[in-house]
């Protein structure tokens, strides 16, 4: 069973981002407390910010942080930056963070490689746009749990 | 068979992916691949274990074994020659194999 959660907000920095997705894992029991700390940590050695053409972040942590996999999506009111994940020393302007609780089960390779697969694309984002709510939500698990139960 | 190590900043996430990736990639150029994951934190201790290690972060290459950056393949920049970069390695891991 692979949860998806879509939330709105505002942040002043990454590490608020992360907290409100994290956070939303917690109360989902999605994932442990530290859940949180471990992301940002691993934020900090190895940041998760694509590019500019795909202004997303995947902020995640290892499995022992995981109790069920889930994804929590996060759409800015504002963007915030986040380092590239190509070039430490350069910071790009996020407006969704997508913070993966994985396992090391089967179905995590197949969310990790469908969710990067989508975000290569350019009309993806334009799509996520241009939805809401449920409609996201659906949209989202659609195409990130795609031959998943 | 090349022993190849891919390892991101968890060991879970984008090494997954690149791992896929680069399991397409030896096929292609038909090199028979071991394949292993693991934690950037753990490459200088571990590459000597392996003829090749692909990363997915930025990485100070210390060590004797052949070490690629393979970010582009998860961030599609560059993704063409990240691609070339991955099958140049392989076969280079391939042929010094054969002449041990």
């Amino acid at each position: 069973m692979n949860g998806l959660y879509v939330i709105n907000g505002a942040a002043n920095d990454w590490s608020e981002a992360i907290r409100l997705t994290s956070g939303e894992l917690y109360r989902n029991g999605c994932v442990k407390e530290e859940f949180y700390e471990k992301c940002c940590e691993r934020e900090r050695d190895y940041p998760t910010g694509l590019t500019e053409f795909c202004p997303v972040a995947i902020p995640h942590a290892s499995k022992d942080y995981v109790l069920n996999q889930a994804i929590c999506v996060l759409r800015l009111q504002e963007p915030v930056k986040f380092r590239s994940m190509s070039d430490v020393d350069k910071q790009i302007d996020i407006r969704y963070v997508l913070n993966l609780a994985l396992l090391d089960d089967s179905d995590h390779i197949k969310i990790i490689s469908q969710v990067i697969t989508c975000l290569k694309d350019k009309e993806f984002l334009v799509k996520m746009d241009s939805l809401e709510g449920d409609d996201l939500k659906g949209f989202l698990i659609d195409n990130f749990f795609k031959g998943l139960s | 068979m090349v022993k190849v190590l891919i390892a991101c900043g968890s060991g879970i996430a984008t090494s997954s992916y690149a791992a896929e990736e680069i399991v397409k990639i030896a096929k292609k150029v038909g090199v028979d691949v071991d394949i292993h994951k693991g934690r950037i934190q753990d490459v200088s201790s571990n590459a000597k274990d392996y003829d090749v290690c692909f990363v997915t972060s930025k990485y100070a290459q210390n060590s004797d074994t052949l070490i690629v950056r393979v970010d582009g393949l998860i961030s599609g920049i560059n993704e063409d020659e990240t691609i070339k970069d991955v099958e140049a390695a392989l076969k280079q891991a391939e042929e010094k194999n054969k002449s041990k």
